[in-house]
């Protein structure tokens, strides 16, 4: 969905009924009921109630409400206001740099895109990584419009964008407050064991349901380990089990990675998947299962029409026969660090067609989010800019102090939230904050997160005298030992627990 | 307090300033631990501990007086547990006592391969032999570490060659021992590749039994994926574990070493299977080392100056039943990576404090660090009432926080308001100054003056 085109006024039902027909899965289902419904045996009049139990039975039900609820959201998600002119400059400039970027490492390599890899060189470098999309979001001026002075000058965000206060977060994250039992903090103390269970009983009923906006409040308070993989898919809005026509359409993606290979963006996705996988701890058995699916990701157009946001520019390839294809289809190039996104999956799932789907998934909601530049709410510069404005109001003499040592603090956040923090925290912990993400469908935890891990680390940061010290007290190692939902509460709901 | 260097340690240590002295000839963890608790090193005899070879324990051991203090970290007759063919030997005297006896635990004592030790019972073992024509059996030599000298067959001419070599003719008072197994081909497999499972285990006595338990461990993976055929029967990589075979593998990775935290595959195993089965798992593996505690724990020459740190390799089968493979008096203490040598010596830190040479312990301890008491002439489970799990094995080791510098317990981890979320981390932003600028705190009592991590008996 691009938000620069207008959008014409879509009224839910008919687009409900547009999307019943666009669903295959779905316009059958309706075809065989409708048959069902007039040639049944008994010829008694159709009630309401006869319809509802007949779609009961096709599993229908599920679904359409899942339909429906995810069409009233994406209503609301719809923007009308347009993009600031710097910002759109500065997405345009960079997907353009991206471009450029892959077609000079294809003419380095003296090959094209797609077609027979002779060349004798195989030399190859990243195109981009974090740091890059770091830097072309601090040259963003702010808007010419307004006086200079105004900005704000302490963060490196020049954009005026306003962001939650201390008290919205209270509310908007109330389900994370002390009081109520979750996960991530109540299963470990002792006597939990009645809570546990409870929660077990209730994510099961939650399960049966599987309707998408009571999954994503079970996933509020953490979900336990052996009902992540169902909760997630329909937080997701995909069915709790996978099934055949998923399986085949995967096969389908694998077979076309097979079939034509990208020539330098299926390297530089290998390598990436090489470089990170195999140096993991955790996730090294799965190397060639994570391999496959970033490249089962790369060949699937879904992707580009499904995200909400669309951050890189395809290149776009005339074939032989005169058809164009779009390289990557998903319209992701790829980038260092790109397979952190899946690696937590392989913990979770069995195998490739899981681990694949509900990656597709969160990336289409929320991993392309950190990926764009753009100036709405919930994205990557918004949410870095919540990042500065928190730490400022919640401990301003640390965000100062750590100026005066040449640190600015989002330089070292900014990787936290661009990778929802994989490169940090230990698995379990990642996945309690994943339970989040999911479940209020928002990325704005990851710069609360990062915020109230400077805080958390207030007082030793307050003894440095040098940047090389602030970057050792948080590098990423320290964080293995961070648990993430005392550190959120104590942040969000420390003091006096308003 | 301080002693003259060449006196023996007399009587019980007063005061937490006395110097304690170890002598050791490792350069590992081992040594890492000792010096960061503070202790000094020497070449003499008048060590409070003496981190020994097996070597010296059979030659030296039963020639010298120690004192009362004094501790060393193995048993005189450890072989009895250690050594291939000695533990399969115990193991069937002790499964065939309980026979005997008609006690129903008899059949829990099945985890163990089908096992023969050659020279001696090679008859048997050919009679056992036919009847599995399609199994394929692993040759161990029992003396020999590191996977050397070990491989596969399936047919009994592969090994004609090994048979009919004069060292090892079975007149042949020299003859290398071997032990032969009946190999397990349906490893459990993560990812399509096979694990083993090292687990920690402390036996401060074996009369009354004590025992402690580590929660962690680690899995170490084979580099290449498993197959049953028989073309790949030799490629040692696939097959056997252990990190000094892998680190020949092509596909070996020096940054990771081929290995899991047991909580990696806890979390793992939980996603797929729900938290009974795996609970049920965990204490399986608990039982069995137990077990094999049980068929020696009355023919080792008990000594109180002896304690040992046990590695016990086990594996599970797709049917998730647990197999012991062996067990180590000399687990390596040696580490390829950086979480590898914190976590060994976080457990050194945690079995000296058992230990007590520094006489800190209350003696009503259950948890130290990352051990659990799981049998001190009974066994030790975790409270029913208040723990989901049968076992603590896999679980998540706490955050042991220093109250003050001052020798009191510590352990704030567990309580069931909600208040003590903010407690918790309140106290833990103080608590972790010590383990702060980026070094990873132990979290179990790596201070040499700590007596965090203490859960008390109630």
């Amino acid at each position: 969905m691009d938000h620069t085109t207008p959008q014409t006024p879509v009224t839910p039902s008919s687009a409900l009924l547009s999307s019943l027909h666009l669903d295959p899965f779905l316009h059958l289902s309706l075809l065989h009921l409708k048959k069902n419904l007039i040639h049944s045996p008994k010829s008694t009049p159709h009630t309401v109630e006869s319809i509802k139990s007949a779609m009961l039975e096709l599993g229908l039900t599920p679904k359409i409400r899942n339909l429906a609820y995810s069409l009233s959201c994406s209503e609301k998600d719809r923007k009308s206001t347009p993009e600031i002119l710097q910002v759109e400059q500065a997405r345009d400039d960079w997907k353009q740099s991206i471009y450029d970027e892959l077609l000079s490492v294809c003419s380095e390599r003296g090959v094209s895109i797609i077609g027979p890899d002779s060349a004798q060189n195989k030399k190859i470098r990243y195109i981009f990584d974090s740091e890059d999309l770091f830097d072309a979001i601090k040259r963003i001026p702010c808007s010419s419009n307004m006086n200079a002075s105004l900005c704000h000058n302490y963060g490196l965000i020049k954009l005026r964008l306003s962001t939650p206060d201390h008290s919205a977060l209270r509310t908007k994250f109330s389900e994370l407050h002390p009081c109520n039992r979750q996960y991530g903090m109540d299963e470990t103390f002792l006597g939990s064991s009645k809570f546990i269970q409870h929660r077990q009983e209730v994510g099961v009923k939650v399960l049966q349901e599987s309707y998408v906006p009571i999954s994503r409040q079970y996933a509020r308070y953490g979900i336990p380990a052996g009902l992540r993989p169902e909760i997630y898919r329909v937080c997701l809005n995909l069915p709790r089990r996978i099934g055949a026509k998923e399986g085949e359409y995967y096969n389908s993606l694998r077979e076309k990675a097979k079939n034509m290979r990208y020539n330098v963006v299926d390297e530089l996705f290998e390598m990436d998947s090489q470089t990170i996988i195999s140096n993991s701890m955790s996730f090294f058995p799965f190397l060639e299962n994570i391999t496959n699916v970033v490249l089962a990701f790369s060949r699937d157009s879904w992707v580009v029409q499904n995200s909400t946001y669309t951050a890189h520019e395809s290149i776009k390839y005339e074939m032989s026969d005169g058809s164009t294809t779009s390289i990557p289809s998903s319209g992701v190039q790829p980038f260092k660090g790109f397979v952190n996104y899946i690696a937590p999956l392989s913990l979770v799932y069995e195998d490739e067609e899981r681990i694949y789907f509900t990656f597709r998934g969160m990336y289409s909601r929320l991993w392309c989010k950190l990926n764009v530049i753009s100036s709405d709410s919930g994205t990557l510069i918004h949410l870095c800019k919540t990042f500065e404005d928190l730490l400022l109001s919640w401990d301003p003499a640390l965000f100062m102090h750590l100026l005066s040592v040449n640190v600015a603090p989002l330089s070292i956040a900014f990787t936290w939230i661009h990778l929802a923090f994989t490169n940090v925290l230990e698995t379990e912990q990642l996945l309690l904050l994943w339970d989040r993400l999911v479940g209020y469908d928002d990325l704005l935890l990851l710069p609360v997160l990062s915020a109230a891990i400077f805080t958390f680390r207030s007082e030793t940061l307050m003894c440095t005298s040098s940047a090389q010290e602030v970057k050792d007290i948080l590098d990423n190692n320290s964080g293995r030992r961070l648990k993430v939902m005392p550190i959120l509460q104590a942040a969000l709901f420390g003091e006096c627990f308003k | 307090m301080s002693k003259p260097p060449s006196q023996p340690v007399q009587g019980k240590p007063s005061s937490a300033a006395r110097v304690f002295y170890f002598r050791t000839t490792f350069r590992n963890a081992i040594y890492e631990a000792l010096k960061r608790r503070g202790w000094k090193e020497t070449d003499g005899d008048n060590w409070d501990l003496h981190w020994t070879e097996r070597e010296w324990m059979s030659e030296v051991f039963d020639s010298i007086h120690l004192s009362p203090t004094q501790r060393v970290n193995h048993f005189r007759n450890q072989r009895e547990l250690c050594r291939k063919d000695l533990m399969v030997k115990n193991l069937k005297r002790h499964k065939r006592q309980l026979q005997k006896e008609q006690n129903p635990e008899a059949d829990a004592y099945s985890f163990w391969p089908l096992t023969y030790v050659l020279p001696g019972d090679y008859a048997l073992f050919v009679e056992e032999f036919k009847k599995y024509p399609t199994s394929f059996w692993i040759m161990k030599p029992v003396g020999r570490a590191q996977g050397k000298g070990i491989f596969l067959f399936k047919q009994l001419k592969e090994i004609a060659k090994w048979k009919s070599d004069s060292r090892y003719n079975a007149e042949n008072k020299d003859a290398e021992t071997y032990v032969v197994q009946r190999y397990i081909s349906n490893p459990y497999l993560v990812a399509g590749r096979k694990f083993d499972i090292r687990l920690y285990a402390l036996v401060t006595s074996y009369n009354p039994l004590t025992v402690w338990l580590h929660r962690s461990g680690f899995c170490r993976f084979s580099s290449t994926r498993y197959s049953n055929s028989a073309t790949t029967m030799q490629d040692t990589t696939m097959h056997l574990t252990n990190v000094a075979i892998q680190k020949k593998s092509d596909t070996y990775d020096s940054e990771t070493g081929g290995k899991w935290s047991l909580r990696d595959l806890k979390l793992y195993l939980m996603s797929r299977y729900g938290v009974a089965v795996v609970d049920r798992l965990f204490n399986e593996m608990e039982m069995t080392i137990m077990r094999c505690l049980f068929s020696v724990q009355n023919i080792m020459m008990n000594d109180k100056h002896c304690f040992e740190l046990y590695g016990f390799d086990v594996l599970f089968d797709d049917s998730f039943k647990v197999y012991v493979i062996e067990v180590n008096a000399s687990p390596s203490m040696s580490a390829n990576t950086k979480e590898d040598m914190d976590l060994k010596v976080g457990l050194l830190s945690n079995a000296f404090d058992i230990v007590d040479i520094e006489g800190k312990m209350q003696g009503n301890e259950t948890r130290v660090g990352g051990f659990d008491l799981i049998h001190k002439g009974i066994p030790i489970k975790p409270n029913s009432a208040t723990s989901l799990y049968t076992t603590n094995l896999g679980c998540d080791i706490p955050d042991d926080i220093v109250r003050s510098s001052e020798n009191t317990v510590g352990s704030t981890t567990n309580g069931g308001t909600p208040k003590e979320g903010e407690e918790k981390s309140k106290s833990s932003r103080s608590g972790s100054k010590a383990g702060i600028a980026g070094r990873p705190a132990f979290g179990a009592g790596g201070r040499s003056d700590s007596r965090a991590g203490r859960k008390t008996l109630t």
